[in-house]
């Protein structure tokens, strides 16, 4: 299974990961990036968390191989989260 | 079509896609009646170019009437984690999560109650952070004029025929091509052609109020961060809706402009004007904004002279094979220079420079090269039937160096079938959707 290399930067006050580049399968779907920074910052699901690439949120169903082909660069995809709105 | 000439119709293509309405019948689901009588089915004409909660809104709420009082709510937040998402992500590999086979199949979920379990369990679990967003999003109502039992419900839609469940962040046109592709391929391969295409209209939706299926993307309803507090929470829903529009719109904008630049200058008034446009289907408001955002629509001479500039980075497309997820991945405009056709032109320019006269100048010949390199001619335009060959190399052939569909695929665009041979630039420029991606729905029967 192919995998691609994820950079988990954070926005504004979000907490900093001690590890923060992952390996994801391109087969994943763009939530279960949601999920994982969820479970990395150990927060539950009625805490608002935003995650974006550049500045847009993707769609919850795109895999992370489309993402990654289309908005890579130099091979990884940098992943932004936020604990609040950050690009409208 | 050249690079520089922008066709003048591209809007009057663009009004006419947006004046398309489908007329479609609405029921309850069984699944969701309380009431001893069961509403009478609504028909109504919907556009092409909403979304089924937006054009439905109405009609959602009337039938709602009907259901049991629970229905509606408590599924809300029961979201976001893939069901077998467990705690084995601790390494730096995550592992796959079998999320995609799961939404790849097709479940009837009306009648699945396994699912229908798993959900209740879920909302149990998640009940007391529920109970905390209901009363938040209650006291931000009670400020507002709107009664709680006005609240649209959690709901979503399905193809009565199929009883696939129907993706609520698609437009609607995209929706009815992937069904009537089903229909079409069922038709062509029967033994006895009825006359089915007659009773494909009016298209014929369910309603349900529960069960909501894991299947389709559920709604990312964000609580209410501290920003946000000030913000109805009346209809969730829309504005769930138009955050997604507004991101795919945003998407697109990155990929023809290879930077978030125009994406983040547009005015928050500008936001509301083409959302409003959605809401109302009025395409003039839409392209009161959408004319200077989206690449090559203006036929003006402000655009010509930036005609360079008007060719998209890459053309944003998204293709949906059999109701999945869509693909999506990057596509040029144009295809690299062919190596064969640029060692002949060259070898033709040497002949010439052979045979001409004499006083041919080296400069010359390098200029009149370059520029033949640099013509359409040489860089050819991806074609539509080029995309699909690609992405879908096992639903398309080539026979005879033309590119073709196999015999149990179909594929349409905004309810048409552009021939294959279309550049793909052309089709998104007057037949994207109002987020700027160009929908390809292809239905295979294999």
């Amino acid at each position: 299974m192919a995998k691609i290399k994820i950079h988990f930067v954070p926005v504004g006050n979000a907490p900093l990961l001690k590890k923060s580049k992952f390996l994801m399968s391109t087969t994943d779907k763009f939530t279960s990036a949601t999920s994982f920074v969820r479970k990395l910052l150990k927060i539950d699901t009625d805490v608002p968390l935003f995650l974006y690439i550049h500045s847009f949120e993707p769609s919850g169903d795109q895999s992370m191989g489309d993402l990654m082909d289309c908005f890579g660069v130099r091979g990884e995809l940098v992943v932004h989260y936020s604990l609040m709105e950050a690009w409208g | 079509m050249s690079q520089t000439s922008i066709p003048a119709s591209t809007t009057t293509l663009q009004a006419a896609n947006w004046s398309g309405y489908i007329p479609i019948l609405l029921s309850l689901a069984p699944s969701s009646l309380s009431s001893p009588v069961a509403p009478r089915p609504l028909h109504r004409m919907i556009s092409r170019m909403t979304y089924l909660h937006i054009a439905l809104n109405e009609e959602v709420m009337q039938l709602f009437e009907f259901a049991p009082a629970t229905a509606g709510q408590k599924e809300l937040l029961v979201r976001e984690e893939p069901p077998d998402d467990d705690d084995n992500h601790k390494d730096e590999s995550i592992c796959d999560s079998g999320e995609a086979s799961a939404s790849d199949g097709a479940v009837a979920a009306a009648s699945d109650d396994k699912s229908n379990d798993a959900i209740r369990d879920k909302s149990g679990q998640n009940e007391t952070d529920q109970k905390d967003i209901e009363q938040k999003a209650d006291t931000a109502e009670s400020t507002g004029a709107q009664p709680i039992s006005k609240k649209y419900p959690t709901c979503w839609f399905e193809d009565e025929e199929s009883g696939q469940p129907l993706r609520w962040h698609l437009f609607i046109g995209v929706l009815y091509d992937a069904m009537k592709g089903r229909a079409v391929l069922k038709q062509s391969h029967s033994f006895c052609p009825s006359d089915e295409s007659a009773t494909l209209l009016p298209w014929r939706i369910r309603v349900h109020f529960t069960s909501y299926p894991p299947t389709i993307l559920p709604f990312e309803i964000q609580p209410p961060s501290k920003k946000d507090t000030t913000v109805e929470h009346t209809n969730q829903i829309s504005t769930t809706i138009s955050r997604t529009f507004r991101n795919s719109l945003k998407q697109a904008l990155f990929m023809q402009y290879t930077s978030s630049k125009v994406a983040n200058s547009i005015t928050k008034s500008s936001h509301e004007k083409m959302w409003n446009a959605i809401l109302t289907t009025n395409y003039t408001l839409y392209h009161e904004v959408n004319g200077s955002l989206q690449m090559g629509t203006l036929s003006s001479e402000a655009d010509k002279q930036v005609a360079g500039a008007a060719v998209p980075e890459l053309i944003p497309v998204r293709v949906l094979v059999n109701g999945n997820s869509p693909m999506q991945r990057p596509c040029r405009a144009f295809r690299d220079a062919d190596e064969n056709i640029m060692l002949q032109t060259i070898k033709q320019q040497c002949e010439t420079e052979e045979n001409g006269e004499e006083t041919t100048e080296d400069e010359k010949t390098l200029d009149n090269l370059v520029e033949r390199l640099t013509t359409c001619s040489i860089r050819p335009q991806t074609s539509l039937g080029n995309v699909l060959l690609s992405w879908l190399p096992q639903y398309f052939d080539v026979v005879d160096e033309t590119i073709v569909a196999k015999s149990f695929v179909y594929y349409s665009i905004q309810g048409i079938q552009p021939n294959l041979s279309c550049s793909i630039l052309d089709l998104w420029r007057s037949l994207c959707h109002p987020d700027h991606f160009l929908y390809v729905v292809v239905i295979t029967n294999d």
